[in-house]
């Protein structure tokens, strides 16, 4: 197996103790920001979701460890590529059918699949592999129409449901492209194609541009001289399950309350219902609350030792696939996680992203486990150089 | 990009660009986060806690009130109210049914609050108000058990019940006038329930609890613990108000009275020891159904021109600004005595009266000739500063009238003969009996009280401190207006008042009801009497009023009077002070005298009363002997039956009594003789 030097057969071991801790610490705070939602939301008992997180979480760490002890470089073949591409867009296809009301669950006897949260981990190894194939002509057109057609195919399937993943995605390409040495031109018309694509994906849902004017213009100064009969505002507001304003104000209140070292670990008081989906897209807003600046600065800085992490290995890895993997596996979760914070705290439209690793979610849990093990695995057979 | 790089070194600084905008974007979270947690942390908590939190106020029960005895009056009870919530509500017909046959209200006015409530239009289909979608309407506050348990079995999501305190005036319509009541949050809005309010209120407490976004609490703690309202003892006799109370509605009812009141006081401290005002009213039904107008309490709110009571304290003041003595003699006029360009009338006509004959016979023209003696100023100052006319009591209720005195400069020519006897001024049942504690108390001006004692904070009984009596007339002059009083039920117009075994003193009043619209008196009379019993030591003071009645107070309140002393006097025990006899046969009937009005020819009920007097007296009239010899005198007074004494020689000059009054039994006709 030893092609370029030697391979070092040790993880990244600060890598993978962050990720260790990560997930740990995701499952207290499932547990604080659940135990009172579990009882007085769903009528169940404290222990409801973070039960069941917790079988999640002993599934992703399985994953995890499988993942990290397989070579990576394995996987470095058209056939795993293919293969992993269009398993998943045909489970997207199978649930638009079977999940008729939201397009994003199967809905199985103990628990549920979100398909559009393994879209992630497939599409970079598909990148990896066609990235580094294509490596030496990354501007050609015959690079690039097949990527772009692959990721408009994927992205398409997965914003029906889900814009946040889809965002995450089509961000993990362009990352991967921009390093790959993806020329001026290329970059500025994949931009303006991000543009456009995102500027559909909110107008075409009512809610979506609803959130999207909420944050630009809360009071509706504007929307009211657009439409002064207000009729927009009406069909927006019954389209829209949850007042997105709302969601927001909620946040800020939370965090603002934690201080700077917190109400301590489950005396957080937002997540009594005042705080819609405390425990997943809104868990770092109780992070703040239960453990001030102090423990969601800490937070950040897990992902950030990822980030750092991750990185490096691009320097490190043996092969230019791992590199790849490494660079997308690494912009994905970290990506999504700074997205999910910046829209805690109020920094952008509301839109709902889990926090990788953190937040409530079987499906996201296994599916950034599934990364990160890709990612130690790289780690394990880095260049010794 | 730049070409003299290779694509190897243009990627590590693409990466390392990326991971710059990443830590970039970390940093802008951070500084986010500091922002939030810093600078608005303070901000920001207050914003969650009001969120959070509820404070909630914990009503204080409140106060009982008991009488002196400690017999409680009124107490405070839980009571549950009903509310539901429109919203849930999706039959409001049926709804409306169930509850109005079951709470016995409108359903028709029911059915529109709900369909306001809902944001519908009387049709109840189009939404008339959209915004207009509340959780919460009340159907009927404090409603029975039984009802609650009917409601109850229905099990309907969108009732809610909620405990509230009820007052229960345990005696229904006993004293209610005085007690008063409370409205819907127990807060006292008439009688003592009002004038207590701050102690009785209690100071609710605070608990804050910790709730969910749908306001279930999740933790409460009491912040400020309620304080319950103190217990109050009032110095009303329960008993006694049970007997004031009935004797005045009889008598009321007998009477043809429209409105009455009555107290009876204590004279040497003040203590009031009931007070009745009719009509009455329950304060245990709900006020939509009570006629607001029965809630006065009458004996404090209301003044009247007392009429002949007044000339008790007219001729106090004669005798107490040495004007008069008590055997003075009194020219009454004949009934017809000029008065400052016009002519005062009385009937019955009296000649020559001495000042107790004044008041048992209750002249005007006396009154007012001795009131002339007494002079304005005198008789004001007297009125005023030692019965305390035209001043409030201070006995603390509501709405209390102080009367109406006018300054002697505000009247007019030859007035004071009508403030002499209770015209031109008006008093309260109150202040009468007030008054007249001066004259029973010996001299001294007592303030009428209620409470006996409050619950201070530490659960004691804490009296409360009151004005000591204070000295207003000479111990003589009550005395002698004592003995005249006594006088005015032995053998005067309040022999009906005569009390089977204690002695007593009192004075009757009938003074015409002035209408003021019509600006004239009515043929409608407000019949009064004060008096006190024992004699000798004066222990209770009993003040009634009857108005609007057609007989001569005589006949109308001392009756009244007469029970209710009897009642006062055994309850408090007060051994009699007359010799047992035998149940008399029942008084006989004395004529009344009406007093006429200010300035009008007596008139002619006052003439029909008279010539019915003839009959009933069993006492003698005085005969005329002036101008008779001394023989002839004596062959009268053998024919007449009346005894005579006298003086001097030659041919009889003047007597005492004079002519045409009517002869006390056991008394004697001076007649002096004179060349």
């Amino acid at each position: 197996m030893k092609k370029q030097g030697q391979v070092r057969g040790q993880m990244d071991w600060l890598l993978f103790f962050t990720a260790l801790i990560l997930i740990s610490f995701g499952l207290v705070m499932v547990y604080s920001s659940s135990s009172l939602i579990a009882e007085f939301r769903f009528n169940r008992d404290h222990y409801y979701f973070v039960l069941r997180q917790a079988s999640a979480a002993a599934l992703a760490f399985l994953l995890l460890m499988l993942m990290s002890r397989h070579d990576y470089r394995r996987l470095r073949s058209p056939q795993w590529a293919f293969a992993g591409l269009g398993v998943i867009i045909f489970l997207l296809i199978a649930v638009f059918v079977v999940d008729s009301e939201h397009h994003r669950w199967f809905r199985l006897p103990l628990f549920s699949v979100q398909p559009s949260e393994f879209a992630k981990p497939a599409l970079i190894v598909f990148l990896a592999w066609f990235v580094t194939r294509r490596r030496e002509a990354i501007n050609s057109p015959h690079t690039v129409w097949p990527a772009a057609i692959a990721l408009v195919g994927l992205a398409g399937a997965v914003v029906i449901a889900d814009l946040g993943t889809a965002i995450v995605l089509v961000a993990t390409t362009a990352a991967i492209f921009y390093l790959a040495g993806l020329n001026r031109r290329y970059t500025l018309i994949a931009f303006g194609a991000c543009l456009l694509f995102l500027s559909v994906a909110v107008v075409w849902k009512p809610y979506r541009l609803k959130r999207l004017i909420d944050f630009i213009d809360p009071d509706y100064k504007v929307l009211i001289y657009i439409n002064p009969s207000k009729s927009w505002l009406a069909h927006a507001n019954t389209a829209t399950v949850q007042d997105t304003g709302h969601h927001a104000e909620m946040s800020k209140i939370a965090i603002g309350a934690g201080g700077m070292l917190g109400l301590g670990l489950m005396q957080g008081k937002q997540k009594l219902l005042y705080l819609p989906e405390a425990h997943t897209d809104f868990i770092y807003a109780i992070v703040a609350e239960e453990l001030g600046f102090l423990g969601a600065v800490l937070l950040l800085a897990g992902f950030l030792i990822i980030l750092y992490r991750g990185y490096q290995l691009y320097f490190k890895a043996s092969d230019e696939f791992g590199r790849y993997l490494a660079v997308g596996v690494t912009t994905s979760i970290v990506f999504q996680a700074l997205l999910n914070m910046s829209i805690v705290l109020d920094l952008g439209p509301t839109k709902g992203i889990p926090l990788p690793l953190i937040s409530y979610g079987g499906s996201s849990l296994v599916s950034s486990a599934i990364s990160l093990g890709l990612l130690l695995s790289v780690s394990e057979r880095v260049n010794e150089s | 990009m730049d070409p003299k790089l290779n694509p190897e070194a243009i990627r590590a600084r693409r990466l390392t660009g990326m991971a710059v905008f990443g830590f970039l974007w970390a940093a802008v979270i951070v500084a986010r986060l500091f922002y939030l947690q810093g600078p608005k942390h303070e901000e920001l908590l207050k914003h969650a806690d009001k969120r959070q939190h509820l404070s909630l106020e914990i009503k204080a029960p409140r106060g009982t009130i008991v009488d002196r005895a400690g017999e409680k009056l009124v107490v405070s009870v839980l009571a549950e109210s009903l509310a539901i919530n429109p919203r849930l509500l999706k039959d409001p017909a049926i709804a409306v049914e169930i509850l109005s046959s079951i709470l016995k209200i409108d359903a028709r006015k029911l059915l529109e609050r709900i369909q306001v409530a809902q944001g519908l239009d009387p049709e109840g289909r189009k939404p008339r108000n959209p915004k207009m979608n509340l959780a919460f309407l009340w159907v009927k506050r404090k409603i029975t058990p039984e009802e609650s348990a009917r409601l109850k079995a229905y099990k309907f999501d969108w009732m809610e019940f909620r405990q509230e305190s009820q007052r229960v005036y345990l005696h229904g319509r006993l004293g209610a006038n005085l007690l008063g009541s409370v409205d819907h949050e127990e807060k006292g809005n008439a009688g003592v329930e009002e004038s207590l309010d701050e102690d009785l209120q209690g100071r609710p407490g605070q608990v804050r609890v910790l709730t969910d976004s749908r306001r279930r609490g999740i933790e409460s703690r009491i912040e400020v613990p309620a304080q319950p309202g103190k217990t109050v003892a009032l110095t009303i006799d329960i008993r006694l108000q049970y007997y004031c109370d009935q004797i005045l509605r009889d008598a009321a009812l007998r009477e043809g009275a429209v409105r009455g009141s009555a107290v009876v006081m204590d004279p040497r401290n003040g203590e009031v020891l009931c007070m009745s005002s009719y009509p009455s009213f329950d304060s245990n039904e709900s006020s939509a159904s009570v006629d607001f107008a029965n809630w006065n309490n009458r004996a404090v709110t209301e003044p009247f021109e007392p009429g002949s009571v007044m000339k008790v304290f007219s001729i106090a003041a004669g005798l107490e600004s040495k004007a008069v003595v008590p055997t003075d003699s009194i020219f009454c006029h004949n009934g017809r005595m000029p008065w400052f360009g016009s002519h005062l009338t009385e009937h019955p006509a009296y000649g020559w009266l001495p000042v107790e004959g004044v008041l048992w016979h209750s002249s005007n023209l006396g009154t007012a000739e001795i009131a002339r003696r007494t002079g304005s100023r005198n008789l004001y100052r007297v009125l005023h500063n030692s019965f305390g006319f035209g001043a409030p009591t201070g006995i603390g209720l509501p709405a209390e009238s102080k009367g109406s005195l006018a300054p002697p400069d505000k009247w007019g020519q030859g007035e004071f003969a009508f403030v002499s006897y209770g015209y031109r001024m008006s008093a309260t049942t109150l202040q009468l009996a007030r008054a007249l504690s001066v004259i029973a108390n010996g001299g001294l001006m007592v303030q009428p009280r209620l409470v006996l004692w409050k619950q201070s904070d530490d659960g004691n009984r804490e009296t409360l401190p009151h004005k000591a009596p204070q000295r207003v007339l000479r111990p003589e002059t009550a005395i002698q207006t004592q003995l005249m009083m006594e006088g005015v039920i032995l053998k005067g117009t309040g022999k009906l008042a005569r009390l089977v075994s204690h002695t007593a003193g009192g004075k009757t009043g009938t003074a015409k009801i002035w209408d003021p619209n019509a600006k004239v008196y009515t043929s409608f009379y407000n019949g009064s009497f004060v008096g006190f019993a024992p004699l000798s030591d004066p222990r209770v003071v009993v003040a009634v009023s009857l108005s609007q009645v057609k007989k001569a107070a005589s006949q109308v309140a001392a009756p009244a009077f007469r029970d209710i002393a009897s009642a006062a006097l055994r309850l408090k025990g007060i051994p009699g002070d007359l010799p047992e006899q035998l149940p008399q046969e029942t008084p006989p009937l004395v004529a009344a005298v009406i007093d006429p009005e200010p300035g009008q020819p007596a008139l002619e009920e006052t003439a029909v009363q008279a010539a019915t007097e003839t009959e009933l007296v069993v006492a003698p009239r005085v005969p005329d002997f002036r101008g008779k010899s001394i023989r002839e005198v004596m062959v009268k007074s053998v024919e007449t039956g009346v005894e005579v004494v006298l003086e001097g020689s030659g041919v009889a000059r003047w007597q005492d009594p004079p002519a045409g009054g009517l002869l006390a039994a056991g008394r004697r006709v001076k007649v002096h003789f004179a060349r």
